[in-house]
């Protein structure tokens, strides 16, 4: 296993787009974990007369990098705040989909008959709506709000990982390991668990990968249609519909939320492709 | 061949079917009284509520109200909107040419820059010129839009006046309505007759920043569809034949590569079509283009659960039945598919 991620690391260390992918999404990360001890204010901190200051505006003792919002917030502490939101909201859409979504995938595949029908009838289902249309039906029963947000998108997203466990199991169940574990007599959620699922780690990486952008995306295009996280929290998407109706005077106010969403998921974009393409043996002969 | 598309039909029924039924519980699922949401009253007297009850069929067993709503939608009658008092489907019908027009024209700007972008990539394959690309269309893929329209209407609506910032025309036209399509209402004989092509003009500056918007991601997505497709032909035996005779590059570009590329390109451009939904929702929130994802969303700001539940029932049976029929004509058109189906 240690050397197989050793081997998959210089192959990803030769893609530059990865690599630069993967710094980007590694400082994200510090930035969204030291928030507090970087941001120059509370994030809800309003600050009376320093409303929509352009980015390098000094105000009596007050310094706003990135300059103020329309109610006299820094944008700077408001951003890295919302980082940990982002951070948050991309974990954990990957952590419900992956799991309840491997789950899935594993029951499916490996027992197949009328469980795999329901599972796969279902997925599909789901795959049939546009993501965010299937996540605003969600909303519209639960109610806007960035846990339902979350609940939403982890639900449109979890096709990917069903699909692709099953795809995996069905590939993986027929192997002499398997066999042999079955010989052995080990119960199926054994071997599903331990024999096959180690097997279909690398798909679920990649996967993971793709699957925190999409969830970082998605749950922001809530948050700008008024579906998503609610104000005062610093959602990069809810920050960005609020400051729609100053784009004329205060750009700033615009670009930052939508600049930090676009370099996020770009950077985990990046690093899933690279992900892939060193996982994927036919793109390495292809050369 | 009849068995798998009867197969594919019954499929593409089953789906809707459940979608109906996704539609049919939600609204039951809403925290609150059903019959005080989809008649859109906080109080009424008891009398009236036994009425509107028994009207909308909510005091009949679940198993029944389902198999009403079914009978109710296959009639076309999707209930009544609480805010406008009228027909969800007359409501749908007034708006759905307005995000059939940016759709398509969205969708063409993506393919007419996409395809040449993807063979030209393949053809530079591994230089500058493909990076650049292929990284522009990955930066395209991961563009939050509802910003990258912002971004749009800054530049060329706020600081060069090119484009008008919302609508579908200019107020000063008053333009009949045949098709809903302004692109061709405005070219009527009538309309020429009395305002010449500035109404044509009006639509066309207004449609611009709009399907740009609405076409970054299929853009994105057909683009890096078409250079995988095109190196993969590429590569094959008989592109190597067509040179080893000496066909000129151009030639077996477009007419050996192009055509054998073209049947996984035309798939994801009709696959395109649920991302071109979710775009339209986004987009006309931005440019308060007045279509049908403008309306649900202004609908799920108002509660006003019965214009969702229809809206959001005819989104999905548009978007199934074009996925199955663009599934069958795949099949149909790929005479490998074809052969192995027979066998």
């Amino acid at each position: 296993m240690k050397e197989y991620f050793f081997d998959l690391w210089q192959d990803i260390k030769k893609n530059k787009g990865a690599i630069t992918g993967l710094l980007f999404v590694l400082l994200f990360i510090i930035l969204a974990i030291l928030a507090p001890l970087i941001s120059a204010y509370a994030p809800d901190q309003v600050i009376e007369g320093a409303l929509r200051l352009p980015p390098g505006s000094h105000f009596q003792n007050y310094f706003f990098v990135l300059g103020t919002d329309d109610i006299g917030r820094d944008l700077w502490s408001r951003l890295l705040y919302g980082a940990r939101v982002s951070l948050l909201v991309g974990l954990s859409v990957v952590f419900l989909s992956a799991s309840l979504g491997t789950t899935l995938g594993l029951l499916s595949g490996y027992f197949g008959g009328w469980l795999d029908r329901i599972i796969t009838r279902l997925m599909d289902f789901i795959m049939a709506l546009p993501s965010v249309l299937f996540a605003i039906v969600i909303v519209a029963v639960l109610g806007p709000g960035l846990l339902n947000a979350i609940l939403a998108v982890s639900i449109v997203a979890l096709p990917n990982f069903t699909r692709l466990i099953r795809a995996q199991v069905l590939a993986e169940k027929n192997r002499p390991y398997v066999q042999a574990a079955q010989l052995y007599g080990a119960s199926p959620l054994r071997i599903l668990f331990k024999e096959i699922l180690p097997n279909c780690i690398a798909p679920l990486i990649v996967q993971a990968s793709l699957g925190f952008s999409d969830g970082v995306l998605n749950c922001a295009a809530l948050g700008f249609l008024g579906l998503g996280a609610q104000a005062p929290t610093p959602e990069w998407g809810t920050m960005l519909s609020d400051a729609r109706s100053f784009i004329e005077t205060s750009p700033w106010m615009v670009n930052a939320p939508g600049i930090c969403i676009l370099v996020v998921v770009l950077s985990f974009n990046l690093f899933g492709d690279g992900l892939r393409d060193a996982l994927d043996p036919r793109l390495k002969n292809r050369g | 061949m009849f068995l798998f598309f009867s197969k594919k039909a019954l499929d593409m029924i089953l789906t809707l079917v459940g979608i109906t039924f996704v539609c049919f519980l939600m609204i039951r699922m809403v925290p609150g009284d059903p019959v005080l949401l989809m008649i859109g009253e906080r109080s009424m007297d008891q009398a009236a509520y036994e009425e509107a009850k028994h009207n909308l069929g909510l005091d009949k067993p679940v198993v029944l109200q389902f198999i009403d709503y079914l009978k109710q939608v296959s009639h076309g009658d999707l209930g009544t909107s609480i805010v406008s008092k009228a027909s969800v489907w007359e409501e749908f019908k007034e708006r759905f040419p307005a995000t059939l027009e940016l759709s398509l024209v969205g969708l063409f700007f993506a393919t007419f820059l996409a395809i040449p972008f993807g063979i030209l990539a393949a053809i530079k394959k591994n230089t500058f010129f493909d990076y650049f690309l292929m990284g522009g269309s990955l930066a395209g893929y991961s563009m939050p839009i509802f910003w990258w329209g912002l971004v749009l209407i800054l530049i060329f609506s706020v600081q060069l006046g090119l484009t008008p910032v919302s609508g579908r025309i200019a107020l000063e036209y008053d333009v009949p309505l045949t098709t809903g399509l302004y692109l061709i209402d405005t070219l009527k004989a009538e309309v020429r007759a009395a305002e010449g092509l500035a109404p044509f003009w009006s639509a066309v500056r207004h449609l611009i920043l709009p399907s740009i918007v609405l076409g970054t991601i299929p853009l994105a997505i057909i683009a890096r569809m078409t250079r995988s497709s095109f190196l993969e032909v590429l590569g094959e035996d008989y592109i190597r034949t067509a040179r080893a005779k000496g066909m000129s590059e151009s030639k077996v570009i477009l007419i050996h590569a192009f055509r054998n590329a073209l049947i996984p390109i035309v798939t994801t451009l009709a696959l395109c079509f649920g991302s071109i939904i979710t775009g339209a929702i986004l987009t006309e929130t931005i440019f308060s283009w007045p279509g049908i994802g403008k309306w649900i969303v202004a609908s799920l700001t108002s509660r006003d659960y019965p214009a969702i539940q229809g809206g959001i029932l005819i989104i999905a049976f548009i978007i199934v039945v074009t996925n199955t029929v663009v599934d069958m004509i795949y099949i149909a058109l790929n005479p490998r598919m074809k052969s192995a189906l027979l066998k």
